[in-house]
Parts: C-alpha cells; sequence; structure tokens
C-alpha cells in the first residue's frame, strides 16, 4: 500500500495494477521492466502473463524462431496452457527450413516435464496447398503426431483448414487415441482438415482413430471430415453433448441421407446439432439437407455479402 | 416540485475530510458496493485511510464522467489483452494532467476501492510510458532504484534473452 507520507514507490504498484500492465507489454518490453527492480521481475514470473503463445515460422530465419520459442518454453513453458503455430506462406525455398524448425521446436515442447497444455491450434496450416516437398510435409505431420502423443492434458484440439492428405490426417488422430488426449480431449475443431471433399475408401481408419477418443464433447466440422457413416458411428459410439456441423452448401452431393439424422436423433437424443448454413449455390432447398423427424429448435438466418 | 432524494453514501479520507457521494456513482467501486449499502443508513462515514482528499476528488470526477459507460465484457485472463483498444484523450489527459505521484495514487485507490475500469485505463497510460524504453530510462522515468546487483542484473537479462532478436 502506499505510504502517504512519501513520495510514491512505484517499484511497489499494487501487484494487481502490475500484472496489468505487464498485459500491454510485449515480450521485449516485458523483459525490460522486469530489469527495472526485483519487485517488478517477481510480477513478471506471473504464471498468469504467460499463459498464452502463437509461434510464428516464416521466411529464412524460422531457425531463429525456433531457438527463441525453444527458450521461451524453458523459460515458461510450464505457464503456457494454450499455444498457437502458424506457418507464413511457405515457398519452395523455404518450406525445408520452416519443417525443420517446426520439428525442433515441437521436440522441445514435447520434453518439458511440467507442460500442462490445454489448447493446441494449428492455424490454417494448409498442408497439401502450400507444403511443396513430401519430405518436409512428413516432417511436421510426424513431429506433430509424436507431440500431440505425449500431450497429457490436452482438452482443445483446433486443426481448422489444416488440409492434410487422409493418410495424414488419420496419423494425427491416431496419436491423439495413442496417448492420454484419448481421455483428456473434450473439443475437436476439425472443419476442412482433410485435402479432398471425398472421403475415400480408408474409411474404417478414419472412424477407428475417432472412437478412440473417448472424452469428445465438442466436435466442429463439416462436410469435409463426416459423411452419413461415420455419423452413424458417432451416434452408436460417442457419447457427445453438441456435435456442430457447418454445411458448405456448395457441395451438394455429401448431403448426409434424412435417415441418417432420425437414427441420430434416435441414438443420442440429448446431443445438439448446430448447423452453419451457406446459402450461396444452394440448389436442393433446407428440406433437402433436414428430414421432417428431427426436431428443428431455431432458425437464424443472416445476410452477407 | 417532488425532488428525488439521492441515496449517498459517506467516505471519510485520509485528510479526515468526509466526501458524499452519490449512490450511482459509487456502483463504479466493485467489491465494496455492498458494503457501502450497508453502511447507507449508518451516519458514520466509511474511513478510507489510504486515500487522500485529492485523490478521492479525482475519483469522483471520473466515476461522474464515466457514470453511463456499459460495464466491461467478462475477461479472458488467459488471453492478452487487446492492447489496441486506445485511452480515450479525455482519460489520458485526466491521468496525467497531475504528474506521477498523483497517478500511483489514483492507481493505489482504484486497487483499494475496486474500481475495474479506472484501474485498466490508468494501466494502460503506465503502459505506454513504458514501452520502447530500456530499463534505465523506465527507472528514470518512475524513480524508481535500482536493486539489483551487477550479477544480479546479467543473471536476468541472460535468463530471458529468448525474445531478443
Amino acid at each position: 500500500m502506499c505510504d502517504l507520507g512519501q513520495s510514491s514507490d512505484w517499484c511497489y504498484l499494487p501487484d494487481v495494477a502490475l500484472i496489468e500492465v505487464y498485459k500491454y507489454l510485449d515480450d521485449s518490453e516485458r523483459v525490460a521492466a522486469a530489469r527495472v527492480c526485483k519487485n517488478w521481475l517477481r510480477i513478471f514470473e506471473t504464471p498468469l502473463l504467460w499463459r498464452y503463445r502463437c509461434v510464428s515460422f516464416g521466411g529464412f530465419d524460422a531457425m531463429g524462431t525456433a531457438d527463441r520459442a525453444c527458450r521461451y518454453i524453458k523459460r515458461f513453458g510450464k505457464h503456457l496452457r494454450s499455444l498457437a503455430i502458424r506457418f507464413q506462406g511457405p515457398t519452395y525455398r523455404t518450406v525445408k527450413v520452416i519443417s525443420q524448425a517446426t520439428e525442433v521446436f515441437l521436440k522441445k515442447l514435447a520434453v518439458i516435464a511440467n507442460m500442462r497444455l490445454k489448447e493446441f491450434t494449428l492455424y490454417h496450416a494448409n498442408m497439401e496447398n502450400h507444403w511443396h516437398f513430401v519430405a518436409s510435409k512428413n516432417r511436421v505431420v510426424a513431429s506433430l503426431c509424436r507431440f500431440l502423443r505425449r500431450c497429457r492434458e490436452l482438452e482443445v484440439l483446433n486443426l481448422i483448414a489444416a488440409r492434410v492428405t487422409l493418410v495424414d490426417g488419420c496419423r494425427i488422430l491416431e496419436s491423439l487415441g495413442r496417448g492420454a488426449a484419448s481421455k483428456t480431449l473434450k473439443f475437436l475443431y476439425m472443419e476442412d482438415m482433410f485435402q479432398t471433399n471425398v472421403i475415400p475408401i480408408s474409411i474404417s481408419r478414419y472412424r477407428n482413430a475417432m472412437s478412440k477418443m473417448k472424452g469428445l464433447t465438442y466436435i466442429y466440422t463439416n462436410y469435409n471430415t463426416v459423411n452419413g457413416e461415420i455419423l452413424r458411428h458417432f451416434a452408436r459410439e460417442q457419447k457427445m453433448k453438441t456435435f456442430t456441423l457447418t454445411i458448405d452448401c456448395d457441395i451438394n452431393s455429401w448431403v448426409i441421407e434424412p435417415e441418417t439424422w432420425t437414427y441420430f436423433k434416435r441414438q443420442c437424443p440429448d446431443t445438439k446439432v448446430i448447423f452453419y448454413i451457406y446459402a450461396s449455390g444452394f440448389r436442393h432447398g433446407i428440406q433437402h439437407a433436414l428430414p421432417e423427424t428431427v426436431p428443428i429448435k431455431r432458425i437464424d438466418s443472416r445476410c452477407e455479402c | 416540485m417532488y425532488k428525488k432524494i439521492v441515496p449517498q453514501i459517506k467516505l471519510e479520507t485520509y485528510e479526515k475530510e468526509v466526501f458524499e457521494i452519490d449512490l450511482d456513482i459509487a456502483k463504479k467501486f466493485g467489491k465494496l458496493v455492498p458494503v457501502l449499502q450497508e453502511l447507507l443508513n449508518d451516519d458514520k462515514p466509511l474511513t478510507i485511510k489510504t486515500i487522500n482528499s485529492g485523490t478521492l476528488k479525482k475519483i469522483i470526477t471520473w466515476c461522474t464522467y464515466h457514470k453511463d459507460d456499459p460495464l466491461p465484457p467478462e475477461d479472458d485472463d488467459n488471453r492478452m489483452k487487446h492492447s489496441t483498444e486506445e485511452v480515450s484523450s479525455w482519460d489520458d489527459k485526466f491521468l496525467q494532467e497531475d504528474g506521477q505521484a498523483a497517478l500511483f495514487d489514483l492507481i493505489s485507490a482504484a486497487h483499494t476501492l475496486d474500481i475495474d475500469g479506472l484501474l485498466d485505463v490508468a494501466c494502460k497510460v503506465v503502459a505506454t510510458m513504458i514501452k520502447g524504453k530500456a530499463p534505465e530510462e523506465i527507472r528514470k522515468v518512475f524513480n524508481i532504484k535500482n536493486d539489483f546487483t551487477q550479477q544480479e542484473e546479467d543473471q536476468v537479462r541472460k535468463e530471458n534473452d529468448w525474445c531478443e532478436d
């Protein structure tokens, strides 16, 4: 508390206020503030300030980024709860170094003993569209798998627009199933996780991988990762509270048959399904997607140009 | 004509000066509100020794100006705050016009009285005063004594070299 007799002592600003101040500073500014005095250094180490991290790999200096990110993890990794990895437009020239940097960083993450990561986001990786070399792609997917298998408390995984091949996608999902995430993972965001809209032959592999995750309560997906057969499988195996399905209506041929929904409704009466229907190029009308046997609670409509 | 009686609370400052504050202004005082409401019928003021009259006057001015602000949305502490949101020019001028000692007192008082909005905006102003400065410059701005030994300072720098480019 301030002693009114003396001049104000900024070194001893109330902890709450000093934490607030730190929140508005970026990394290098935080370090500069930490070097001011012992009390400011003490507040600098507040776990709350180090919960969230986004690491961007891009350009030729990706290794430098990885090196700094690793040292950061060594220092504050134990406080980290939410991590995002982002690739900045890998090109023919940089894709190799970016994949190596990612591998180095993910390896480091996996060996932090007291890592308690709850949330992981691979930000719009677009693997099959932007990554030109198979070796680099494999390196990223393999290190991602190793890392995910070692996550002990992961609850949220965001792979939106990862656009990996079906095989790679299955590898990633299987690695989750082999680790603690099979029990801890609750939220899975997998819209456009696969590169292809056609879910091909190796469907049982995908189905098996999904059924290993027993803790799932929420899936955010679209027709890219789900079809009638998988939905029936979910209905049998999983007890989901909420199931969010994004329908991209440009893919008219993948509309799930009404019978599947009827079956789903019977198996999981408490499950909530949310549709986001983009009406551009919508040929068949809404009744094509939604059977009469399944009750609709609410429809919100919005017009965007 | 009928005049609405606005309920008022009484606060006594460090200098033993008593201030009467309308309850709808005092509703900014977060956790203190229930306490103050209980004291409404009491004639005795609530003494807050750590706040001086000048600061309380400023606090009342701020609360009056921001009386009708909407409540801030629930904050997810895991995330970084959006530091892009700028401090309004009124707030900026209000917080800086009396110099640093006054700003420090305001932050302490905002903390004591649990006025989130004021604490928030004041900390933002402090952060802008820190931004882009070296440790020695920051010490100078806030008149802070360096209590590290050379060894300790090197240690802190070494531990945190991860953010240097």
